[in-house]
């Protein structure tokens, strides 16, 4: 009896998301680049995110933790000053999978974005941002004493 | 309630800050689990659509990378008290999750 109602509950509850997401889908979510995301080489992922479009350094900055004992959960925050962001990438080199994220942002959106990310082991933490005006990288390692299953 | 997706949105100096928290496995498919030395399947988040008064201002594409439980912080310039701001998910498996809030004067 409990186990039907909390079934039909969810039942309910996942249809009435599924709704409002499938109206928001055709307009809003971008094709996912499974073959990105599934590169295992950093040069692959590095390629598949810069796009033939060689990055300049500086202008870009993370904040990261020096050291992070706890890979599963690391802190990183990218920013930029430069104008007209279109996206925020983030990767990390030495992860299974390097290609860790990309944030598409308006003109709306101040260009720092902060979220947590899984680290293996010691590595460089990539950050790539896509202007009108070309592409910008930083990197900043950070050293994993307990990595995290990347 | 496992979909839910806490979200707060608080305007400061002209500019909101948001910050959001998702409950979510974020399973890469290759850890095992430790006590059936089975792999666990993959069940990740892989499409985020944030929107201010419905129209979209940040979207982003996540892959294995992002922490269990994800976190997400960003800053809207501007907005209004009272203005909504709302995230959706989307896994690899077709599921979804989604949370909205108001934008609060600090």
């Amino acid at each position: 009896m409990n186990i039907t109602r909390r079934h039909a509950l969810k039942i309910g509850s996942v249809s009435a998301i599924i709704g409002t997401v499938s109206s928001l889908s055709k307009t809003v979510f971008a094709e996912w680049p499974a073959a990105a995301f599934d590169t295992t080489a950093y040069e692959d992922s590095y390629a598949a995110v810069t796009n033939g479009v060689e990055p300049q350094e500086g202008g870009v900055n993370i904040e990261a933790p020096e050291i992070a004992s706890n890979g599963a959960t690391v802190p990183v925050t990218v920013s930029t000053d430069i104008e007209n962001v279109k996206s925020i990438s983030v990767l990390v080199e030495k992860n299974p999978r390097p290609y860790i994220a990309t944030f598409f942002i308006n003109e709306n959106i101040e260009a720092t974005i902060s979220t947590r990310v899984k680290m293996r082991e010691t590595s460089n933490v990539v950050a790539i941002v896509e202007t009108d005006n070309g592409k910008f990288i930083a990197k900043q390692s950070v050293k994993v004493t307990a990595g995290g299953c990347a | 309630m496992d979909k839910k997706v806490k979200i707060r949105a608080t305007l400061k100096d002209g500019v909101t800050t948001v910050k959001a928290l998702m409950a979510h496995p974020m399973e890469t498919g290759a850890r095992k689990d430790k006590s059936t030395g089975e792999l666990v399947p993959a069940e990740y988040i892989q499409e985020i659509v944030v929107t201010h008064n419905e129209s979209v201002v940040l979207n982003a594409n996540w892959g294995t990378g992002i922490s269990k439980n994800p976190y997400l912080s960003f800053k809207i310039k501007g907005g209004a008290e009272g203005d909504t701001i709302a995230l959706t998910w989307k896994d690899n498996l077709g599921e979804s999750g989604s949370g909205k809030t108001q934008i609060k004067q600090k």
